[in-house]
């Protein structure tokens, strides 16, 4: 059914309060999720440059920070740092492209008073290196790239499988997601989109074919972490995916290792109700 | 990935709604929504997804995309090997370099290389900055012809309204010594720069889109020392009147009449015309908003040269 579809991807233009368009623009990626990432870094390296929150935020950019689940995933990260006895640890994001994450957590860390005392790596598509360069390069404290298409192995002290945003930008097949969920060991954030039934393969509205798996295979599989916590947001940006779905999908949320505090909304992963 | 069909909800029609004499179709707001669309085979819309956006998120994503393109080593090393000629930037696979911002950074380019001298640096306006990707480009050509970096010949100063788009840029260009990269953030219908004060002064795409274009062109030549280079989107109707357009921004299109009237009160130089394209030749000729292709065949725009010197190091002929 997709591939006889037709798509158009830009702004919409109505006469205010009408529903018929009065014009259409097409826009191209690099208007889209890329514009998005790009203008929220830009909003949080001014922000921590500066010293204060809010300089540059406009409505788009905080619906886009929900969107990425951004804030969240930065608090588990951080919670899983303090657990890590390493005075320089190691993170490993797979899925990442643009370092919003890691921007988010520099903003994050440094409005608390800390310092910038870890290494940061991002496995994501060739196409990212550039955007990597021109938007983090100037910075003392600057990420690792490392193209994904390479296999290379990566110790790490901390893993974020960023699945929520690498299905945005590349086709992430079943292998894919088999070869990545294996490497998640010890302390590790997860950020996942997931079916509620079986697994299996959707078309996003960029025309990726992305598998999600199945929330049951996730949790039952998970490597054994005490006080692991997780929760499930459905249908989580469900309509970023094309309709005809045979279940419903939404979003986990996860941190292995040790919960430090109560975080609201989040539960045991074993009595996670799926 | 899968390879869509191409849809357009809305293709461009031979009159549009908003076009004369339909004055009772006046549109008082315009809402913007930002979306992915699928329709099926028989047009029937199939799927739609939102995703916030706005004007100046979109500006920031498109020419921090054109900076990082601009910055590859094969845009020097096209230059490196042609000079400040574009021409064949089709053959070496650059279509970017035959849009009209390159082809205006050529000029500035070329005009910097005329004017540069080894203990003075050439001072640049760029009127309507963004995220200062001119300079990026005219770093690389520079660096190709001359062998010096624009931070070694340039004092930049750029002006914008979007402190998104301004904070992009000091972002980007954080190597450049602060005494030579200085913004301005205000408004574009008045420049707050001394009279003569830059030697060469650009405007792409910016222009027309102030409250005050007339104005501000008058603004652009005064502050402007020996040469100003921008574009001007012009209507051969005897009046120049205001479009929307496809950012929902209001777009003023001059009429000959308005830049007699601007080229009389700047005395001290001449416009000289190095290129018109007609809007229906343009990349995006749907750019207007219920405008339709009838009323674009009386649009285009000028690439100009204001210059108060004699001569040019590039091919023009006067504005009659």
């Amino acid at each position: 059914m997709t591939a006889n579809l037709g798509r158009f991807a830009g702004k919409v233009i109505y006469p205010t309060g009408g529903s018929v368009p009065l014009h259409v623009m097409p826009l191209f990626d690099f208007h889209l999720d890329a514009a998005l990432d790009t203008a929220t870094i830009v909003s949080l390296r001014s922000a921590r440059q500066l010293g204060k929150d809010g300089v540059l935020d406009e409505p788009a950019l905080f619906a886009w920070r929900q969107r990425m689940a951004l804030d969240e995933i930065v608090d588990l990260m951080r919670e899983g740092l303090t657990a890590i006895k390493s005075p320089m640890p190691r993170i490993l994001e797979i899925g990442g492209e643009s370092g919003l994450i890691y921007e988010r957590l520099k903003h994050d860390i440094s409005a608390d008073g800390g310092e910038f005392d870890f290494a940061y790596t991002i496995e994501g598509s060739a196409a990212a290196a550039p955007y990597l360069e021109a938007l983090h390069g100037a910075e003392s404290h600057v990420p690792t790239f490392v193209d994904r298409s390479r296999a290379i192995s990566i110790d790490s002290d901390l893993i974020v499988l960023n699945h929520l945003h690498g299905i945005r930008r590349f086709d992430w097949t079943g292998d894919d997601f088999e070869r990545d969920f294996a490497r998640v060991k010890g302390e590790a954030v997860l950020a996942l989109q997931v079916s509620l039934g079986d697994a299996f393969t959707a078309t996003t509205v960029r025309g990726h074919r992305v598998v999600l798996p199945s929330i049951r295979g996730v949790i039952s599989r998970l490597p054994a972490a005490a006080g692991s916590t997780a929760r499930l947001v459905r249908d989580f940006d469900k309509d970023f995916f094309l309709p005809e779905l045979p279940d419903r999908t939404g979003l986990f949320l996860c941190r292995l290792g040790p919960a430090s505090r109560h975080r609201p909304g989040y539960r045991e992963v074993a009595s996670i109700d799926v | 990935m899968i390879p869509f069909r191409h849809f357009d909800p809305l293709p461009l029609r031979h009159v549009g709604p908003l076009d004369a004499p339909s004055k009772e179709k006046n549109v008082i707001a315009l809402t913007t929504l930002f979306k992915y669309w699928f329709a099926n085979e028989d047009g029937s819309t199939a799927h739609e997804y939102d995703i916030p956006n706005s004007v100046a998120i979109i500006n920031c994503g498109g020419y921090v995309d054109k900076l990082i393109k601009y910055r590859h080593p094969r845009i020097k090393a096209y230059f490196e090997k042609n000079g400040f000629d574009i021409s064949k930037a089709g053959e070496a696979d650059i279509p970017l370099l035959l849009t009209r911002s390159p082809k205006l950074d050529v000029l500035v380019a070329q005009l910097v290389a005329a004017y540069s001298t080894v203990d003075v640096l050439v001072k640049i306006f760029d009127h309507g900055c963004s995220v200062s990707e001119h300079y990026d480009l005219l770093n690389a050509i520079l660096s190709a012809n001359i062998g010096r970096r624009a931070q070694e010949i340039i004092a930049y100063t750029g002006l914008d309204i979007s402190p998104l788009l301004l904070a992009a840029s000091r972002m980007l260009h954080a190597d450049v010594p602060a005494d030579r990269f200085r913004l301005i953030r205000t408004e574009g219908s008045r420049v707050p720069l001394d009279d003569a004060s830059q030697d060469i002064s650009l405007s792409v795409g910016v222009i027309n889109h102030v409250a005050d274009p007339k104005n501000a062109l008058s603004e652009l030549l005064r502050v402007t020392k020996r040469s100003a280079v921008f574009a001007a989107w012009v209507t051969s109707e005897p009046a120049g009147f205001w479009a929307i357009n496809h950012s929902g921004v209001a777009s003023y299109f001059y009429s000959r009449n308005d830049l007699d009237e601007i080229s009389l009160a700047s005395p001290r130089g001449r416009f000289h015309v190095v290129e018109f394209i007609p809007e229906s030749e343009s990349s995006q000729p749907n750019s207007y908003v219920g405008i339709g292709a009838e009323r674009i065949a009386t649009l285009g725009c000028y690439h100009l040269v204001w210059t108060t010197d004699g001569e040019l190091p590039f091919a023009t002929h006067l504005m009659a």
